[in-house]
């Protein structure tokens, strides 16, 4: 990797740090809070490309999980790898990864230079299959593994964020299509 | 100032190393995870807290932490009484309460770089093989920690910008333009970087 990978590892750690701290945004008709981190993690894969992005989201995990108050909400600490929300951490590290790999280069296929709506479209579903879906795949599991919560149980549980991140994964795709226009790395 | 999870002290936790808590901890997670009987469950979660009451850790910052925890454990439980009766759900929440506890003591008595040392221990057989770089990553460690004031920062001043423009207080118009020029930052500090070494 050359200095300027590394430099922008970390600059879009810290900038996921930053996006996660931003107060929560009450959403009406939704029963959560939406945080930005996982808006963060969309944007960091689909702006990186999958392995600075792994790197990227594994060096705010570690962040975290050393003691530095980088999650939503100020949290941090071994305790939330523990918890029952461990696994949607850790699983946003993979998760990162497959958003890079399948949307990195969405503007570079054949037959979609010219096209922003099939850019965009490109870039939701790499959002939703490693955003969501990665994520989703690693986080339920480890929640039933910890709360003993059976699988279909936990997934209807978890279901309530699910609208929450699909849009985020609409608006990361937007964003990521905008900055991509004025800027590559 | 960000304050940490590390709270400053002197107790035995506080002397003991950080690689023996980690494995520790490490060990009777899961063990815990395996445990099924509620008496057993029970019993550990008040011998954690005896544990941490000897550490003099139960105090007025460590409610105020672990509320969020707890209201997460509250609903989950309720949940599952609901949906798989008592036994289960007893077990299941003295599990993550015993669990959440034990790593949050390991967290509240093991400064940062106490930590970092453990982590450089497991990088540096990594590094020996040629697999990473342990100076690159203590500097890109470096990079994130000192550009976190400086974004925030900037994500004020491009806020201020939009509200000033009239676009209202939408949080989401702010990510383009701060997108743009923190990778634009990038290109300059790699610059600098590379003028050093």
């Amino acid at each position: 990797m050359k200095s300027v990978d590394i430099v922008l590892v970390a600059l879009m750690a810290a900038l996921i740090v930053v996006l996660a701290l931003v107060p929560p945004i009450p959403v009406p008709a939704m029963p959560v809070p939406v945080t930005l981190q996982t808006l963060g993690v969309m944007l960091t894969g689909l702006i990186l490309g999958p392995r600075r992005a792994a790197l990227a989201v594994l060096l705010y995990v570690t962040m975290a999980l050393l003691g530095i108050p980088v999650l939503p909400g100020a949290r941090a600490g071994l305790a939330v790898l523990i918890g029952p929300t461990g696994g949607f951490l850790l699983g946003m590290i993979p998760g990162a990864m497959v958003v890079g790999w399948l949307g990195y280069n969405a503007s570079q296929k054949r037959g979609l230079e010219r096209s922003a709506g099939w850019q965009i479209a490109y870039g939701w579903i790499a959002s939703v299959v490693g955003g969501v879906g990665i994520v989703y795949l690693i986080g339920v599991p480890w929640m039933t593994w910890v709360t003993g919560l059976d699988f279909w149980k936990a997934t209807i549980a978890v279901g309530v964020f699910l609208p929450g991140d699909l849009v985020k994964a609409v608006i990361a795709a937007v964003i990521a299509y905008q900055v991509k226009r004025s800027i590559r790395v | 100032m960000i304050t940490t999870t590390y709270r400053s002290g002197s107790s035995w936790l506080h002397r003991i190393s950080a690689g023996k808590k980690l494995f520790f901890l490490l060990v009777v997670s899961t063990l815990l995870l395996m445990l099924e009987q509620v008496n057993a469950q029970l019993l550990v979660l008040l011998l954690i807290l005896i544990v941490m009451k000897t550490a003099k850790l139960l105090t007025i910052s460590f409610y105020h932490s672990i509320r969020t925890f707890i209201w997460f454990i509250v609903i989950v439980a309720a949940y599952s009484i609901w949906v798989q009766g008592w036994t289960t759900a007893i077990v299941a929440s003295a599990r993550m309460l015993s669990l959440i506890l034990l790593a949050m003591t390991v967290s509240m008595t093991t400064s940062i770089a106490a930590l970092m040392s453990v982590l450089e221990v497991v990088v540096k057989p990594l590094d020996r093989l040629g697999m990473v770089n342990s100076e690159r990553i203590a500097l890109t460690f470096g990079i994130t920690l000192r550009m976190i004031p400086e974004l925030s920062l900037q994500w004020q001043e491009i806020r201020e910008a939009q509200i000033a423009r009239g676009v209202g207080q939408n949080v989401l118009v702010c990510i383009v333009p701060m997108i743009v020029r923190t990778l634009k930052r990038a290109q300059e500090i790699a610059d600098a970087v590379d003028a050093r070494y």
